[in-house]
């Protein structure tokens, strides 16, 4: 009907007229002879930024703690998923010596979180990583458990891989079994990794060190071994060199 | 500005602002405004839904200083005025919605941010909040904000049940359903809101072509 | 910690993970600008300056402001670097080209809302690339604009000699062009 015919002439307009006025805004040259007040504008920018920032403030002080506390559920809630046994864990970070207590700070080395039983013995330990999927970075966390030398779960903590393709390194179960009991073929003698893990189409046959990639998802899957085998060369001989310093219990 | 026509009551004009937003001047379908995010954020019903949400609250607030501050502000730093107080908003959404729900923020990650140059925020600021007072203001700015909202629920609706099975999260068809993925991916969204203008554009077309 | 070369970086924004086509960024002037293949092509140069310049300036800010522990402004000062960067870039050109200047009108400024800068200056932070990774991440991303707005105005001017059912005129059938346009990306993925 007519009604909406006048509408969108004014929209028309009104989109115009919105692109006059950055544009006039922009160019000083347009600007009629009444110069304002310079006093006046840099007042008001001030003011406006004054607030402003008040308000920021109040805003990341207000839910700091909130988000703190998520971020903390979420990381147990994680190491709950790759170490389904542990009720008690102490937070250790990677250091050019070894390893040490992690106060919380903030650190671009991975953590580990080496996580007991019950009984007090160590079920194993939970090792964050990350490394580049196909779409973007992907964080991990994954359970090592020294007694059996083999990786027992794997969580996928932030990924932005394809939905309904990359993204079933997160979800699909068959894959996630993968990780149950991957033997990483550590040698305690000379304190490395002997053979990296191996990802493999679907139908060979299986070893204990290789991974059944995902149909489809090739490209994230493999993105998933590269990041478990990198940090394994990095983090594992640290593992066994530091075992008893991780074993010692918790602290403070 | 006078008002024209029969007199109308405060209330009746509040509620003209607040309805144009919905349909007629919807800003996703007929300004084509904010597309962005409409294409980005729209592959689940739950992440087009806080979306909606958060884009309205910016709509708002930004409403309501702009319209209460528009006779203090010199006219040449109008703008940067403006942007400075739709970038607090949206910083703050960033921050609440963080700390309401760490699964949403991380889904839908820098686009919270994006909001602020969102051209709806400050079309709506510079064309109707800096010369209305703050109650029409807030109705133009709500229409607006839920007009918004609608119309990236629909795309987000259609993208989820189609491409993922689910709706927010629930899976509703069996599991014999065969997502079409493409749904979920870029090309999808793409295509979801080309064919709803075309669709929209069809229904407009047999409205005018019937009427007068 | 990346594993990320320079030239994957590029080749990422460029093509396996296009600005327009996959990441959604620009889809503004995207779909307003790229019905002539010269101001497109403009468009895009502008763009790839601005973003160049601003992925600069943002690195530096955002340096500033982890040494302030005050990452509650990042938003803000990464709005004022855009606006600037853009105030800065139509002065340049319209110094040293006026013809240029007056081709591309109102389009400069709206650069500024341009989601592309924005996004840009939040990916790079957020994926924590060094000084020189971010350049590399620029580049590719002014030209992974340039390539999507260029192909779509390309594809614009031969549908302007075309019969176009009435309907589907307008931002509908770019819309549904970017879709195959987006999808024909998708086979970089083997780049990967």
């Amino acid at each position: 009907m007519k009604d909406q015919h006048h509408d969108i002439g004014k929209v028309e307009r009104q989109v115009g007229s919105e692109a006059d006025v950055m544009e006039s805004s922009q160019s000083e040259q347009r600007a009629p002879a009444q110069t304002p007040n310079s006093f006046k504008m840099i007042a008001t920018m001030g003011a406006v930024g004054l607030v402003a920032s008040i308000l920021l403030v109040l805003t990341y002080t207000w839910t700091l703690p909130t988000i703190v506390a998520n971020l903390e559920a979420y990381l147990e809630e994680s190491i709950r998923e790759v170490l389904p046994e542990t009720t008690l864990r102490t937070d250790w970070r990677l250091t050019e010596e070894g390893v040490a207590v992690d106060d919380g700070t903030f650190t671009i080395e991975p953590r580990l979180f080496a996580g007991f039983r019950e009984d007090g013995s160590l079920e194993g330990l939970a090792i964050e990583a990350q490394g580049q999927g196909y779409a973007d970075i992907i964080r991990i966390i994954y359970g090592y458990s020294p007694d059996c030398g083999c990786i027992i779960g794997m969580k996928v903590l932030e990924s932005r891989e394809t939905p309904g393709l990359g993204d079933k390194i997160a979800k699909d179960p068959t894959f996630l079994s993968n990780f149950d009991a991957l033997d990483v073929r550590f040698s305690i003698s000379d304190s490395t990794v002997e053979g990296p893990l191996e990802l493999i189409k679907r139908g060979t046959n299986l070893s204990a060190w290789q991974i059944d990639a995902i149909s489809g998802a090739t490209i994230s899957s493999q993105a998933i071994t590269d990041i478990l085998n990198a940090s394994n060369q990095v983090v594992l001989p640290v593992i066994h060199e530091n075992l008893d310093l991780l074993k010692g219990g918790s602290d403070e | 500005m006078s008002k024209t026509g029969p007199v109308t009551l405060d209330q009746s004009k509040g509620m003209d602002e607040f309805l144009k937003g919905l349909w007629n001047e919807n800003p996703v379908f007929v300004q084509v405004l904010g597309m962005c995010p409409v294409l980005a954020v729209t592959n689940t019903v739950t992440n087009s839904l806080v979306m909606g949400v958060a884009t309205s609250f910016v709509l708002v607030m930004s409403a309501i200083i702009v319209s209460a501050t528009r006779n203090f502000i010199p006219k040449q730093v109008r703008i940067a005025t403006y942007i400075l107080f739709i970038a607090t908003f949206v910083t703050m959404a960033d921050y609440i919605i963080k700390a309401v729900s760490l699964s949403a923020h991380r889904s839908l990650g820098a686009f919270i941010s994006l909001i602020v140059v969102n051209c709806i925020i400050l079309g709506r600021a510079e064309a109707f909040s800096s010369r209305n007072k703050i109650s029409d203001s807030i109705m133009d700015a709500l229409g607006m904000g839920i007009g918004f909202t609608l119309a990236i629920l629909m795309l987000g609706i259609v993208r989820e049940t189609l491409g993922s099975g689910t709706f927010a999260g629930f899976p509703i068809f069996g599991s014999s359903f065969e997502p079409w993925v493409i749904m979920v991916l870029p090309g999808g969204a793409f295509f979801v809101l080309g064919f709803l203008l075309l669709a929209i554009n069809a229904f407009n077309k047999r409205n005018m072509s019937g009427g007068t | 910690m990346h594993t990320e070369s320079l030239g994957a970086i590029f080749v990422n924004a460029l093509l396996i993970n296009n600005f327009v086509l996959s990441a959604f960024l620009g889809i503004c002037p995207f779909l307003g600008v790229s019905n002539k293949l010269d101001t497109a092509s403009r468009m895009g140069m502008a763009v790839t300056f601005v973003m160049f310049v601003s992925s600069v300036c943002a690195f530096a800010v955002n340096e500033l402001l982890v040494w302030i522990n005050a990452p509650y402004l990042q938003l803000i000062s990464y709005i004022v670097i855009i606006a600037s960067a853009v105030q800065l870039v139509e002065m340049f050109i319209k110094k040293f080209s006026p013809a240029l200047f007056r081709a591309l009108g109102i389009f400069l400024p709206l650069i500024t809302t341009n989601c592309a800068i924005l996004g840009l200056a939040l990916f790079q932070t957020a994926k924590g690339y060094s000084f020189v990774e971010s350049l590399v991440y620029a580049i590719g991303a002014g030209a992974g604009f340039t390539l999507a707005i260029v192909l779509m105005a390309g594809i614009r001017e031969e549908l302007e000699l075309t019969t176009v059912p009435d309907v589907i005129k307008g931002t509908a059938i770019v819309l549904i062009i970017a879709g195959i346009l987006s999808m024909t990306f998708m086979g970089f993925a083997g780049l990967a």
